[in-house]
């Protein structure tokens, strides 16, 4: 297999930016699949979307417009 | 422990390291490491980036470490080490400068491959007093070339050296040269956070001549044609040395403040069915 190299988008590793680790993927054509070096994590594009959206669970707040900062 | 002391005693020499080829059985990854410890030195090689070391720690120094409490270490025990990727960068920095890792850059007609980029596997024998680690070979595509590449580990029992041997088996252009650059980029350190590097000396060394540099991270190079590129580490009483067979030109690169490691190296050319031999040797400096 030929060495890998940066995928379309440069995607962070799901499970490292779970825990504020901010490591880049890189992208193994023939397998089609990007891969962490830090981690063990592996998956195709489509996976990597799914986890980042999943992983903005924490943001609850993220639609809502806040307009004052002294009262609730 | 005093009796698995007694046992492990009874069945091991001092010399002998302790190896493990480990592989994920979890994450479904099929990534692989390669652990080697032994009274000189304790390293990791990472199978999903082609066998690069990742973490090297200099236990040939036999530094005095105490730790805990009213000692000056009360709360990290580690042992320093010269390579940790993953608390040093490693091939992935988000900046310009280089992390630390002990690879291999292949360049062809200015096109330029790290074997960090390179997925294999690995497979381990003893032969007489001597680990091997075998990893499947690799191919490299540049524009107009493709050669597949297959690294070997040698770890001699008692030695403190690690030898790699690369091998072009294919090249799809069989008189073609790619440049093989071996290096390793390393610092000092237990933790993510940088020491001071300024009493850290590089050196060139071959039959005729020797000259080098005291760190002052101004990002200076030098180069001599053959013998060894060496970098001596006084805070872990070290002296790491990078040595190679055949014709090739040694190097070391001083970093910066925000790359604050060194690099040594060696450059060889060679082409279809020819390999490059280096050694990546510690000694204790004091």
């Amino acid at each position: 297999m030929a060495q890998a190299g940066k995928g379309k988008l440069n995607f962070r590793c799901p499970a490292c930016f779970m825990r504020d680790l901010d490591i880049d993927m890189f992208y193994d054509e023939d397998s089609r699949e990007y891969y962490c070096l830090r981690c063990c994590y592996t998956g195709s594009e489509a996976d990597v979307q799914q986890k980042n959206r999943m992983a903005r669970f924490r943001y609850r707040a993220m639609a809502k417009r806040f307009q004052r900062f002294d009262t609730r | 422990m005093a009796e698995f002391a007694d046992f492990y005693r009874a069945g091991h020499t001092y010399t002998q390291p302790e190896c493990a080829l480990w592989r994920d059985i979890l994450y479904g990854s099929d990534k692989q490491y390669f652990w080697h410890a032994d009274p000189y030195l304790r390293c990791c090689l990472d199978m999903n980036q082609g066998g690069a070391m990742i973490d090297l720690r200099p236990y040939v120094a036999k530094l005095y470490w105490p730790v805990g409490i009213g000692t000056p270490h009360v709360q990290d025990a580690s042992y320093p080490f010269l390579i940790q990727a993953n608390y040093r960068a490693g091939y992935f920095t988000h900046y310009a400068g280089e992390g630390t890792i002990r690879s291999c850059k292949l360049t062809h007609k200015g096109e330029e491959v790290d074997l960090c980029l390179t997925r294999t596997w690995a497979h381990f024998e003893k032969k007489g007093g001597t680990r091997v680690l075998t990893l499947d070979p690799v191919e490299i595509k540049f524009a107009d070339l493709t050669v597949t590449l297959q690294t070997e580990f040698e770890f001699e029992e008692g030695s403190g050296a690690v030898k790699t041997t690369r091998c072009i088996l294919e090249s799809s252009d069989p008189a073609a040269k790619v440049e093989l650059n071996e290096y390793i980029t390393a610092c000092y350190g237990t933790t993510e956070y940088p020491e001071d590097m300024t009493s850290v000396a590089l050196g060139l060394k071959n039959g005729s001549e020797e000259r080098g540099i005291r760190y002052a991270y101004r990002c200076r190079e030098d180069e001599m044609a053959g013998g060894e590129a060496s970098a001596l580490v006084p805070p872990v009483e070290t002296l790491v040395t990078l040595a190679a067979a055949g014709e090739h030109t040694a190097y070391y690169k001083e970093g910066y403040a925000f790359s604050p490691m060194f690099t040594l190296g060696a450059k060889s050319e060679i082409g279809q069915g020819e390999e490059m031999v280096t050694w990546l040797r510690l000694e204790k400096a004091n």
